[in-house]
């Protein structure tokens, strides 16, 4: 029992840590906290079920909804964050991600309908303990790949030098705004993997990502919002804390799970605003 | 038409104008030291070089023109700004610091031989965080990050500033080394005025925006 | 430009929004229309036509607490829809399950959010940063299930009826609530005004316009805000009392996270940082879902999300700067 609990808590806190790794990278090249974030995969989710829907096996279906939602993420980033970053008053980036937040889901809502929808498993034919593992293990394998490109490529050098100093690697000839998009796009291909994994356990609806968004921010603050390892330690914690709370105790139960994000991220502010594995506390807005 | 020329340059903070229509020549393979005080425009001046900082007039490098162009062209046309807080990536390591921007990544290691040459101390420190390092290191590092990209025209903003006075000299040497061997134009803001007219080949005075006296020597 | 580097950001506000003009013309008397038609609209406007402009002033007090914090702290809150729901619960409670006279529970209301307020914002304002969005991202998101979970106090997804303030003075039900919550309105105003003059609302635009310099000036960023978050929650949660007195029900769906969208979009589609702008974003955010409601149920949402971003990228200044900019512009073509 507490071993199934425990299985399941890391396969959910996997589908967090993916979104809080999103939320981490979009915040690092651009300073700015993508409330869209969840919506975003939200949509390439819709899109991976209509492809499965419409007969496409689930591993063919997957990197079609990684190239989506990569798309997404830098046209949101060209188009949107692009144009209010140089205005004045900047926590209108954030209020323009707000903005988005509201409309992709209400044309996921226009599209796809407000209706319930199962979704695939990646592990049809595994226990349910044993396919969340698997699950965490498929988002460890990719998280694992996307830390080799940012570590030992040219371009994830590159990346890393624009999200410690964007004006020195401008002076250093880096097109810090074709860098900010790709981010934005590697964030947000992170981001669809949270909500492909969570999908066949939450059921797919227009809501489905609010909930999770939660839960990732409080990853994040968890890991310290500028800590790509800490995003996923802390999707992970949440995770395990969350199922765990969830079961054991009784006042909390399966409808007010939903409360156990918001004390650990108060709980993280007051203790330790640096977060596990952050640096300094957000500084903008 | 080749070296930098800069005619007419004007720019301004908001309502505050702080260049009023700047002059000013590098030759080929010069040192122009810009001196004045403080609050004179002399950073501003350098900003607008580099595009940091909007700016009106005629700037032109080798005959072509850089004003109105994004920093990050400006640094591909070959000019480096060197600022006074910055120039390196705190946590990438010294290696990795100088990789970003160096040329083709096939002559790394020889550039990297080419330029602890001129920077020995960089060589011990290789593998650790470029924010670790001690002030005087993070600036030597920094203008070894430009100088890895073999740049035509090198901004450096107050480059001796909070270092020892060994250091200085160290540095001071290395930077006229350069400009000699290599033939990278400079400018180069400086304080210490007696320390920096020594390998000026040019110097302007920069007050309330203009310039108000030009020196030129000869190349020794 | 530093400063941007320093990393405060904020929306423009003002003149800095591409507001060019020194001020309203004639000030007093608009004012003056705008109270008398206040006064006369409740006898001539039939009785679903004035619950929505009852509602409009609701809408009014709590977006004049959320501009303290978008439009003159400079940070967002995502939370402002959970405590007007706690300020109409407690009046609800209050009154169906307690028997308090109704007049009596809105300073409680008041008081709970006040806390509440004091509650989420001092772990989150310590620090600079887009905290305070999350952190009341997640109180909005929290709400509704614990509302559904405390079903012996708030009848759970059910809701709670609570009887009509009984009208007075001659007046029918809808219209004494009308005048109550009128009332109610100018009075949040005139606070308002009070505290743009005062020191604390000094102190705020201060630390608005260059925190660290405002800090060196001995002005305690943290205790500021707090305070600022804390009375602003409080005209949320009294917004959600009279909201209880107007529509004499209460349920835990009506308080959710898009209650607190709405809002935010309300008082940045008004305009941050005026006085009309609450009015003119209660406006529209209650009128433009109803009437997108008629084509599609995902068009409010749609409509909605458009015009945030038509705000923030075409008019940052608001309906009130708009409004203000046309009105100059007539002026001046006549002149």
């Amino acid at each position: 029992m507490f071993f199934q609990q425990l299985a399941e808590g890391l396969g959910a806190g996997a589908g967090y840590a993916a979104l809080a790794l999103a939320l981490v990278l979009a915040y690092r090249f651009t300073g700015i906290v993508n409330f869209a974030q969840g919506e975003l995969a939200l949509l390439a989710t819709y899109v991976a079920w209509q492809l499965v829907d419409s007969g496409l096996p689930y591993w063919a279906a997957l990197p079609v909804t990684v190239a989506v939602a990569f798309t997404a993420g830098m046209l949101t980033e060209r188009v949107l964050i692009r144009r209010v970053e140089s205005a004045p008053g900047p926590i209108s980036p954030v209020v323009a991600t707000i903005g988005l937040y509201v409309l992709v889901n209400a044309l996921a809502a226009l599209v796809w309908s407000s209706a319930l929808r199962a979704f695939p498993s990646p592990f049809p034919d595994a226990p349910a303990g044993l396919a969340a593992l698997a699950a965490a293990g498929l988002a460890g394998l990719v998280l694992g790949a996307l830390a080799l490109v940012v570590r030992h490529t040219g371009l994830g050098l590159v990346m890393r030098a624009v999200a410690a100093d964007p004006r020195t690697a401008r002076l250093s000839g880096i097109r810090v705004g074709q860098v900010a998009a790709l981010g934005w796009g590697a964030a947000s291909a992170v981001g669809a993997l949270s909500g492909v994994l969570l999908a066949p356990s939450l059921f797919l609806e227009p809501a489905m990502m609010t909930g999770v968004l939660v839960y990732a921010f409080a990853a994040a603050v968890l890991g310290g919002f500028d800590s790509a390892p800490g995003a996923v330690a802390g999707g992970l914690i949440v995770g395990v804390t969350e199922t765990l709370c969830g079961t054991y105790l009784a006042f909390v139960g399966a409808d007010l799970k939903i409360a156990v994000p918001l004390v650990l991220i108060v709980a993280v502010l007051l203790l330790r605003p640096r977060g596990l594995f952050g640096t300094a506390p957000v500084e903008r807005a | 038409m080749s070296g930098l020329r800069v005619s007419g340059l004007r720019a301004e903070y908001g309502a505050a104008r702080v260049l009023h229509g700047v002059d000013l020549e590098v030759g080929e393979a010069e040192i122009a030291v810009l001196t004045g005080p403080n609050g004179a425009g002399k950073t501003t001046l350098l900003r607008a070089l580099s595009g940091l900082v909007r700016a009106r007039g005629t700037v032109t490098l080798d005959g072509v023109r850089l004003l109105g162009r994004r920093p990050e062209e400006i640094a591909r046309l070959g000019v480096w700004h060197v600022t006074q807080e910055g120039g390196t990536f705190a946590p990438l390591t010294v290696r990795e610091n100088l990789r970003v921007g160096a040329r083709s990544g096939r002559h790394f290691a020889a550039d990297l031989e080419w330029l602890f040459g001129y920077f020995p101390v960089l060589q011990a420190h290789l593998s650790q965080p470029a924010g670790t390092l001690s002030g005087g290191e993070q600036r030597l590092l920094a203008i070894g990050r430009a100088l890895l990209a073999r740049p035509r025209l090198l901004l450096l903003d107050e480059p001796l500033r909070g270092l020892a006075p060994r250091a200085e000299g160290v540095l001071f040497q290395a930077i006229h080394a350069i400009n000699r061997h290599e033939g990278t134009m400079m400018i180069i803001v400086e304080h210490h005025v007696a320390t920096a007219l020594r390998i000026a080949h040019r110097s302007y005075v920069v007050e309330s925006g203009k310039i108000a006296d030009l020196r030129t020597r000869w190349r020794w | 430009m530093n400063a941007v580097a320093a990393g405060h950001r904020r929306l423009p506000v003002g003149h800095e929004a591409g507001d060019r003009r020194p001020d309203w013309p004639w000030r007093r008397t608009s004012l003056a229309l705008v109270a008398s038609a206040a006064v006369v609209l409740p006898f001539t406007l039939p009785p679903y036509r004035l619950f929505q402009l009852t509602l409009v002033l609701v809408y009014t007090v709590a977006l004049l607490g959320l501009d303290l914090v978008v439009g003159r702290s400079g940070r967002l809150s995502l939370g402002h829809g959970a405590f007007f729901g706690v300020g109409a619960y407690t009046s609800a409670v209050l009154i169906a399950q307690f028997g308090v006279p109704y007049p009596l529970t809105m300073p409680a209301a008041a008081l709970a959010t006040f806390g509440l307020g004091w509650a989420a914002g001092r772990p989150a304002l310590r620090l600079r940063g887009l905290y305070l969005a999350m952190v009341t991202f997640a109180v909005a998101v929290v709400l509704p299930p614990l509302l559904k979970r405390l079903a012996g106090l708030t009848g759970g997804a059910m809701g709670l009826t609570v009887p009509a303030p009984e009208g007075l003075l001659g007046l029918d039900d809808d219209q004494w609530v009308y005048f109550l919550v009128l009332m109610v309105t100018a009075a949040a105003f005139a606070g308002m005004r009070g505290l743009a003059g005062s020191r604390p609302g000094r102190a705020l635009t201060a630390l608005r316009e260059h925190p660290a310099a405002a800090e060196t000036l001995g002005i305690r960023a943290a205790t500021h805000m707090t305070a600022a978050f804390a009375w602003s929650a409080m005209y949320a949660g009294v917004a959600g009392a009279l909201y209880t007195w107007t529509a004499g029900f209460v349920s835990p769906d009506s308080f959710t996270l898009a209650l607190s969208i709405t809002l935010l979009a309300g008082v940045v589609i008004g305009g941050l940082g005026t006085l009309a702008g609450p009015v003119l974003g209660a406006f529209a955010v209650l009128a433009v879902p109803a009437v997108a409601q008629e084509f599609d149920p995902a068009a409010p949402g749609i409509v909605s999300g458009l015009l945030l971003l038509l705000i923030v990228y075409v008019a940052p200044a608001g309906l009130a700067g708009l409004l203000r900019r046309t009105l100059w512009g007539l002026l001046r073509r006549r002149a």
